[in-house]
């Protein structure tokens, strides 16, 4: 009997151990790549802005600001419909402030930018007209629902634009949904050294957001909203995290199935560059049901277009080094 | 009525009250009553898979063993394990008991099946049909009762060694222990290894998850004067399964997770037998069982090898609590009339991530179920069930009323149409409470709106079965051949729906109908003349069939969806009785099924075949440590899957939209196996 057992137990104790698992050969990486995880946090709170040419990154909190105004020629106004899934803008033709209450809003149609970007697609619909050199405001009652997270009045802003008289700012009144008259005005100077100069309606005052000159930053990570399908092919709003490009001065494609390491420098003036704001967006990463993680796409590759150089680059992880997501890691390199 | 000797129901390994081939036809069981009975004596109609069936089949586990029978499917989830579906309900309609205690720590509505070894298992009993009045809640489709093996009068030991080749390596011990003037012990041990299976070497992903299990139990009997018998078990399970996912390799780093599910079981139990001087029969049984799982997940590079843990607050852990105590007393007052009551307390806490702060729930109900002979051949058994429940059955006074909880009725009957010839009819009405994490499940963060729903009403169901019983034997043969047919109705009935997709929240709501019904045959012929030097019979064969059609209605503005399958087997085996072999083969054939989803969507899984084969010598006599002691060694070589089905085609159907095609995994693979048994007496 102890023979048997003698022989039989380590038999079975040996074949039966969980086997060490054999490590990877290291990747071979380009000579010239460079990586950087952008540490937008766990629940998302940072926005970083980048630029390839000096490599600057700045950090600052997301969510700031409510409405931002164009330094642009042509003036329009953006909202930061990443705050909340219901942050949205509703629009009232030919209304006076005191026509639109709580009971207009019931049934009137929601919208929120369209996140390419392009300014004749903003939930703010043509809040001026131009006659001559003047923009003359168009009379336009806006709602501005804050978000859902406001559990009281002061959820729904009231706005009305004046007249945009060219070098002097962008002029508002508003108040809360239920008030008759404007309780606040404001003008907003605009910086043609910033894309757009942003205000807060809860500190009533202009905020800083972009953190650097509209020449000197290429991406920023950060929140936006956008209409995407489900497997059954509906679409629903979601908030979500990606990367949008500073339309004034970079470009962007989108390659598939690419190979990182063998892409070139004629490879990318073939390539077809756009400049939608939301091209390189969120959709680099997947969520893999069975491992509940997200995972990058394989193959997808990204050529930015920036300050005359092409750079190609590629998402390699969205966690941190403990596993933490909200930490996109972005590798690229110089095309030359 | 026949009711077998108290005793009897401690029956333990080796025991032979009965003989091999009556055990076969007309087997003993005790689920329903606490007392040993006949089945061809009982109005239940009762399936008994015993320890040498088991055996047979090399099985390891008992989703192992069920997997073998016709009106049973089993689905394997990678990391939840294996669930059941009994008569066409599933889940939380099918009750799993172990000596008449109920399971607790059910994940996706399912007891893995794979978290009950066979090494500690007398036999298993399967009574299809309504058992709602005895068992409660979670009984109406059906009971499967495991009977672990029990004190015997002699002492032995006896080790079991297991290797196959889809990388299972376990290890089972079990012993008996008795010193003078002592009560008995008995003590089953074991591990199992599965080191396991990937179809698709190129991805990092198993297809079947490494598992380790470490188990532990121990029963011990003994008499308080002439006419009690107390058993005490303990029983501890602990398991470690492994999901890795799939290398991401991205220019500069592969990187990989591993994520290990801990799940620990413990059981304590006290079953008291008493007989009483005016011949009434107490079974008195309390338990309290623990079940708690928790994950854990590191960040692993690939290419260093160096882990990180991920941030703790990701994982989950579920905690599972449960104390129950029944009593039933059975009483013969005359020929004319068997009496059967009791009552049946519950208390369940859940703790976990996904429920918030600790919930729970307490059920106590009384039933009584007496048994009228009108003539020796015809006996009807009306039965009720009076319940409270604290959530769901509460007694209350409203506008002067009394208002009380569910009152469940049903009724068995049995007649004895011939002394060969049985007829069994049934109806019992089922009523199932919301689960706690039917109440209190949360899980909500970026890709998932998942809730519980607190205003849930329970489930009512009918079921109806009725079976008819024919059973024969002679010098050459005992045959016994049982068709069936049954209906069930569930109301009320409790899913996970999607219920505003602009949120995407899924909640548990009270919106949908099923029903199921069916027929069924059953053969079982044990054949060939005893001989002067062995009692046995050669040639054992069973063989039958299911055809079961099951029907699922979402709400009110769903149409009905449902599927037909038609499930088989055939089991034959045979003995050579003078050179200590048996062979056994089992065959058994899955027709096309289809699951319903939550979203209204229906998945089809295609048919499919699972052949073993086993055969099985008996050395005897081999003398051991220079001739002083013998050890009856066994060696039982087989073959699991002889046809190799791995993964069959599926397809997931999305109304109006879509169809998914791909592939599920069914077995790992063809399993050439070993089982080497010593034993020690």
């Amino acid at each position: 009997m102890k023979n048997i057992l003698g022989f039989l137990l380590p038999v079975l104790f040996m074949m039966s151990c969980e086997k060490p698992e054999a490590l990877y050969p290291k990747p071979i990486s380009p000579a010239g790549l460079q990586s950087q995880t952008f540490a937008m946090g766990e629940t998302y709170e940072n926005q970083l802005w980048f630029d390839f040419a000096t490599q600057k990154t700045e950090t600052n909190a997301f969510g700031l600001w409510h409405i931002g105004f164009s330094c642009e020629n042509t003036p329009y106004i953006v909202l930061n419909d990443g705050l909340n899934g219901s942050t949205s803008v509703a629009c009232f033709n030919n209304a006076d402030f005191s026509s639109v209450n709580g009971d207009s809003i019931l049934k009137t149609k929601w919208q929120y930018d369209h996140p390419s970007g392009q300014k004749d697609s903003t939930a703010f619909n043509a809040p001026w007209t131009k006659q001559g050199l003047n923009w003359i405001a168009n009379k336009k009652i806006f709602v501005i629902d804050l978000g859902a997270q406001i559990k009281d009045s002061t959820r729904y802003i009231k706005l009305r634009v004046r007249d945009l008289i060219q070098g002097q700012g962008y002029q508002i009144d508003y108040g809360y949904i239920n008030d008759a008259n404007p309780q606040k005005s404001a003008t907003i100077p605009v910086d043609i050294d910033k894309n757009f100069v942003y205000y807060n309606f809860g500190s009533h005052s202009i905020v800083a957001n972009e953190p650097f000159n509209k020449l000197d930053w290429d991406i920023v990570f950060t929140t936006y909203k956008e209409s995407i399908a489900d497997v059954t092919g509906i679409y629903y709003d979601y908030v979500i995290r990606g990367v949008l490009i500073n339309t004034h001065k970079v470009e962007v494609a989108q390659l598939d199935n690419a190979d990182f390491a063998s892409i070139t420098l004629n490879d990318a003036n073939l390539a077809k560059f756009t400049k939608k704001q939301h091209e390189i967006g969120y959709d680099w990463k997947q969520y893999d049901q069975s491992s509940d993680r997200y995972t990058m796409v394989p193959k997808r590759v990204y050529l930015v277009k920036t300050n005359g150089v092409i750079f190609k680059l590629k998402f390699v992880d969205f966690y941190n080094d403990q596993g933490k997501k909200g930490y996109p890691k972005l590798a690229w390199e110089l095309l030359k | 009525m026949c009711i077998l000797p108290l005793a009897l129901h401690s029956q333990s390994q080796g025991d032979t009250l009965q003989n091999e081939s009556e055990e076969t036809i007309n087997p003993v069981f005790i689920t329903g009553s606490g007392t040993a009975t006949k089945s061809n004596a009982s109005p239940y109609q009762v399936k008994v898979i015993s320890g040498k069936t088991i055996a047979q089949l090399g099985a390891q586990n008992i989703g192992e063993v069920l997997q073998n029978q016709s009106g049973i499917l089993l689905n394997k989830d990678p990391v939840l394990g294996t669930g059941i579906n009994l008569q066409g309900l599933s889940g939380q309609s099918v009750k799993i008991l172990v000596n008449g205690v109920p399971m607790v720590g059910r994940m996706n509505g399912n007891i893995d099946l794979g978290q009950i070894t066979t090494g500690q298992i007398d036999r298993i009993e399967i009574i299809e049909g309504p058992m709602s009045v005895i068992y409660g809640s979670d009984a109406i489709g059906g009971v499967i009762n495991v009977i672990t093996k029990n004190c015997n009068a002699l002492p032995f030991q006896q080790i079991k060694g297991y290797a196959d080749a889809v990388n299972n390596y376990n290890l089972d011990y079990n012993a008996q222990f008795k010193a003078k003037n002592t009560t008995p012990v008995f003590v089953n041990a074991g591990r199992q290894f599965f080191g396991g299976i990937d179809f698709d070497t190129s991805n990092r992903q198993f297809d079947w998850k490494p598992k380790t299990k470490y188990y532990a139990n121990a029963t011990s009997q003994w008499k308080h004067g002439a006419n009690t018998i107390h058993t005490l078990r303990i029983a501890g399970y602990h398991e470690e399964l492994l999901d890795r996912s799939n290398a991401e390799s991205n220019l500069i780093s592969v990187i990989g997770y591993n994520k290990r599910f801990y799940t620990l079981r413990g059981e304590i139990s006290l079953n008291t037998s008493h007989k009483t001087k005016n011949g009434k029969q107490v079974q008195w049984l309390n338990s309290y069982n623990d079940f708690h799982r928790l994950s854990t997940m590191v960040r692993r590079d690939l290419v260093t090898g160096q882990e990180t843990p991920v941030n703790a607050n990701s994982q989950d852990t579920t905690r599972n609590r449960g104390f129950n105590s029944r009593a039933i007393v059975t009483q013969t007052k005359n020929k004319n009339i068997h009496w059967l009551y009791g009552y049946d307390a519950a208390a369940e806490t859940l703790q976990s991530l996904r429920t918030g702060s600790p919930k729970s729930i307490t059920d106590f109900a009384i039933f009584l179920q007496p048994e009228f002979f009108f003539t020796s051949a015809i006996s009807v058994r009306p039965s009720v069930r009076a319940m409270y429940n604290n959530r769901f059955a509460n007694y209350s006074i409203e506008n002067g009323k009394i208002k009380t909880g569910p009152i469940i009725p049903g009724i068995q009957t049995k007649i004895a149409i011939h002394k060969h010839l049985t007829f069994r009819a049934s109806y019992a009405q089922g009523f199932r409470a919301p689960t706690l994490k039917e109440l209190y499940f949360l899980f909500v963060d970026i890709n998932h709106n998942v809730r519980g729903n607190s205003n849930l009403k329970s489930e009512l169901a009918h079921n109806y079965i009725s079976s008819m019983d024919f059973t024969h034997s002679s010098t050459l043969a005992d045959i016994r051949i049982v068709g069936k047919g049954f209906y069930n109705q569930i109301s009320n009935q409790i899913q996970l729906s999607l219920v505003d997709a602009s949120t995407n929240l899924f909640q548990y709501i009270n919106v949908g109908q099923m029903n199921s019904k069916g027929i069924g045959a059953e053969i079982t012929a044990v054949l060939g003349k005893p001989s002067s030097h062995n009692t046995s019979r050669r040639w054992n064969t069973q063989a039958g069939f299911d055809l079961i059609r099951a029907n699922s209605k979402l709400n009110d503005t769903t149409k009905w969806v449902g599927f037909s399958t038609v499930q088989s087997k055939l089991n034959v085996g045979y003995n050579w009785h003078k050179m200590g072999i048996t062979t056994q083969l089992f065959l058994r054939h899955s027709g096309n099924t289809m699951n319903f989803l939550s979203t209204g969507a229906t998945y089809t899984v295609r048919s499919y075949n699972l052949l073993d084969l086993s055969i099985t010598k008996r050395f005897h006599s081999i003398r051991l440590n220079a001739g002083k002691k013998t050890a009856p060694i066994s060696l039982q070589l087989g073959c699991k899957n002889l046809l190799g089905v791995k993964q069959i085609a599926s397809q997931s159907i999305t109304p109006s939209v879509h169809s998914t095609s791909g592939n599920l995994n069914i077995a790992a693979g063809r399993a050439l196996f070993c089982t080497l048994n010593i034993t020690l007496q």
